[in-house]
This record gives structure tokens, sequence and C-alpha cells, in this order.
């Protein structure tokens, strides 16, 4: 399958033949472009939203800090994206701890990417509509960099997938045999 | 300190647009001050920048003897606002938002029976989600929130927008109330004798400055009064005394106004001619107003 370059821009390469590699293989950016779009939907709803409707402003008039809006909607994806991690590293226990937990925290990670680059569309835009938007725009470009840097390699070393947030989580090479050279830390 | 609100010279632009032209604002600490202008006048801006929810671009403003910025969040405790617009969350009930908006200034939060009070007496049910509500009831919540706080200094930017007449008694009460209790009260509002039956003193603005300050007295002293008589006989020299304006006769009957502070020597003027009746109407609060847009308008 890993000779297919459009199942690779699709999935990515497979790093292993395990239940759990393949797994990582299918789920993994699946998984990551889900948590993706749901952090930087928590993150603009509770900046850029609650500042357009209006309900920021009795907020702010509290006994609130500044920063406290921001602090609090980053805080709210954290807590997404670990649960998001613990559910999959939970779920995925059985096949090997290691390779759960690597891939549980490339997808919350990935969360925590786009939920950041939420946060800073927020500060640029003066509606949520075009915070989203933007931060939608660049998680599809982060897509189509992985996409195409996978498309054009076999085995995921391609700079454009290394460019892309994406490509990042899918370096992590969930349930792969550990590369030569690497030692035994993560099999 | 003596002085609850103190700004001097504020600027605020945004964009290309100035909202805020060197503003003057000075509010008495326990007086109730009206704060009047037309629609984008900067009433809204000067409030958000005394609240530290806005920066001023320049200018100096001390709230509660305090910097409005920096100190914005100890400020917060001792300050409570009602918006122009009050938004609501769409699943929380009034009752549950007039609860955060107290916990939000720390402490304890609301006192119980003070809310429970106030919800009976605007009518308010707290029972309904925020999405439920009419603009009025959305601005019952926060009227509730902030009327029921132990508070210095109450921000009220056109609170009565979206009330009927009754709740309009009901909201002047509580601001009758607050007075009573030593607290500071900044009201802006387009509702002329909501003004003129609540407030000590009323500052007037105008594409973001100030025009005119001071208590209705004396603001009223500055305009014209009204006055129609019946004489005896002709009102001799009457349309050339000073301070006459706009003298109309026709037959017995003359009609004019006259600058306040000339009242006395129009008034010997008309008894020298024999006055068969008299009527004499102050100036209200709206001649002040349309006066001084008006002004504007043809200047």
């Amino acid at each position: 399958m890993t000779a297919n370059s459009s199942m690779r821009a699709m999935y990515g390469p497979v790093f292993g033949d395990s239940l759990g590699g393949l797994v990582a293989w299918r789920f993994g950016t699946f998984g990551a472009v889900l948590a993706a779009v749901a952090s930087l939907i928590v993150v603009v709803r509770h900046t850029r939203e609650e500042e357009e409707t209006g309900r920021q402003e009795m907020l702010s008039a509290g006994a609130v800090g500044r920063r406290a809006p921001l602090t609090a909607a980053l805080l709210a994806a954290l807590v997404l994206n670990a649960a998001v991690a613990l559910v999959v590293t939970a779920g995925l226990a059985g096949q090997g701890a290691a390779g759960a937990l690597a891939l549980g925290l490339a997808i919350g990670g990935t969360g925590m990417v786009f939920a950041t680059a939420a946060a800073l569309a927020a500060q640029f835009t003066e509606s949520a509509r075009l915070a989203k938007g933007l931060t939608a725009g660049v998680l599809g470009l982060a897509f189509a960099l992985r996409a195409a840097g996978d498309a054009g390699t076999a085995d995921g070393s391609s700079l454009l997938t290394r460019l892309s947030p994406i490509g990042w989580a899918e370096h992590v090479r969930a349930f792969a045999a550990p590369p030569a050279g690497a030692g035994g830390c993560c099999s | 300190m003596t002085k609850a609100i103190s700004a001097v010279g504020l600027h605020k632009s945004f964009g290309r647009t100035h909202a805020l032209d060197g503003l003057d604002l000075t509010v008495e600490t326990g007086e109730v001050h009206g704060f009047l202008g037309p629609n984008g006048a900067g009433k809204s801006t000067t409030l958000r920048v005394l609240l530290g929810l806005l920066r001023a671009d320049s200018g100096a403003a001390r709230v509660l003897g305090r910097d409005p910025w920096k100190d914005a969040v100890e400020l917060h405790r001792r300050i409570a606002y009602v918006p122009g617009d009050v938004t609501l969350w769409r699943n929380l009930s009034g009752g549950e938002v007039i609860d955060l908006y107290g916990r939000l200034r720390g402490g304890s939060g609301l006192d119980r029976a003070r809310r429970a009070e106030l919800i009976e007496r605007f009518e308010l049910d707290p029972t309904k989600k925020g999405r439920t509500y009419s603009k009025g009831n959305r601005q019952k919540v926060a009227l509730v929130a902030a009327f029921a706080a132990d508070v210095d200094l109450l921000v009220l930017d056109e609170p009565t927008s979206g009330l009927d007449p009754l709740m309009e008694e009901v909201f002047q009460d509580c601001v009758e109330e607050a007075r009573r209790q030593g607290r500071t009260v900044l009201l802006s509002s387009h509702i002329l004798s909501e003004v003129e039956a609540l407030c000590d003193r009323v500052s007037i603005v105008r594409k973001g400055r100030t025009v005119e300050s001071g208590s209705l007295a004396e603001l009223r002293h500055l305009t014209r009064t009204s006055v129609t008589a019946e004489l005896a006989g002709p009102p001799n020299g009457l349309a050339r005394l000073p301070g006459v304006h706009g003298f109309d006769l026709r037959g017995e009957r003359v009609t004019f106004q006259v600058d306040t502070d000339k009242l006395d020597a129009v008034l010997r003027s008309l008894a020298a001619s024999g006055v068969r009746s008299l009527t004499s109407t102050p100036p209200t609060l709206e001649e002040l107003f349309l006066r001084h847009y008006t002004d504007e308008v043809t200047s």
C-alpha cells in the first residue's frame, strides 16, 4: 500500500504492520485533523466570538484580568486535547503502551498547535468566522503539504512533510519499528 | 477624595474615526451624573475608557482615585456596569447570569435578599434561558446584578433603552436608593425626563468633546424661558430689550423667549404695559439639548 502514492497522500506512509501500526496509519492523520478542527473551534469560540457577541464586555468589566479570556480558551483546548490523547492512549494500550502514548500525544499535540494558531488568528481578525476560516486555511495547507510530501516519498522524509504540523504528528512514527541507531527507547 | 471620576483631554481614535476628541468629565463622589449626547458622540467609548476596557490614546483619567487601565481588576471590584446592549449566554438562565456577574467581582457574590427583592421589583423570571429573553429582559438581568452589588460606582450605559415605562419607574427608584446609600452613579442616557428626574449634574457631549457641564440649574441659566402674555396696553419697546428673542405680537397677545438672566428687566417692562395673563415656561433639558445641536448645525 505504501507503494501507491495516492494512498500515501491520503494516509501517509505505513510505518509498521502490527495492528497498532495500521491503526496509526489509517487514523493518525485523520485524528490529528479532527483534534485540530475541534481545538480551533473551542479557542475561537471563547475568544473572538465572546467579544464579537458582546458577552466579553460584562466579563471584562468584572474583576477579571485582561489576559484571562485567552488563557482560559487555551486551557480549555489543553484539557480537550489531553482528553483526546488519554482516550487514544487508553484505547490502544493493549497494542503496546509506548506506541499508544506516542499516537495519543501526536494527535493531542497537533490539536494544541492549531489551538495556538486559532488564538493568533483571533487576535488579528474582527469576526469569529474569519478567525475560524483563517485557521482552517492553515490546517488545509498543512494537510496539503503533508499529502504532497508523502506522495513524493515512500517514508515521509520529504521536506514538505516536515514543514507541516500534521507531518510532525506522522513523524512521531507511533508503533513503527525504531529507526536504525535510535536505540530501544520507543519500542 | 471627592471626585469619583475625573477625566481630562481624553482622545481615542479607531482608525480614521476620532471617537473622543479631548473629552473632559468630572463626577463628584455620591452624585448622580447624567451623560448626554447624540448617537456616536462618544458616550460609550468614554465609559469603556473609564472602565479600562479601552485604552485612551492620550489624556488622563482617574476613577475612584486610581488609573482605570492599570488598576482595572482592583477597580472592577468596586464598580458595577450595565452596557447598552446586554448579550447573555444562550443556555444560562437569567438567575445564573446574575450570580455569575456577582461572583465575577470576587468575594461572596451578591446579597441574596437584595437580589430576590430586585428580581421581584423588575418582574424578571430568572428561570428562563438567556436565548428566550427580550432586549428589555436582558437589560433587567444586568440591572439586577448591578443594583444588588455592593459597589461604590455604578456605570450605566443607556440602561433603560429596552424597558417599558413601568420598569423605567422601578429603575429610577433604584437609582434613588443607590444615591441614598452614598453610591456614585454615572448614567449615560437619551431619555431627558429620566436625566431631569435623577441627575444632580449633567455633562453634554458632542463629537467626542464635552460641550456643557454643570448642575441642571446652572445649565438652565444659560437658556431661554418662553413667555406668553396678554397685555392691557401696547408693549412699549419690549421687543428691543436685551435678551428678548423671537418676539411676536398678535393683537394683545405677545410670545417671545428671553434669556433667563434678563428675565427681571423684561418682567418690569411687561408689568408697565399691564398684564392680563402670563404663562412662562422654564427651559426644559430638551431645549437645552436641541439648542446645542442646532447651534452646531448652523455654525
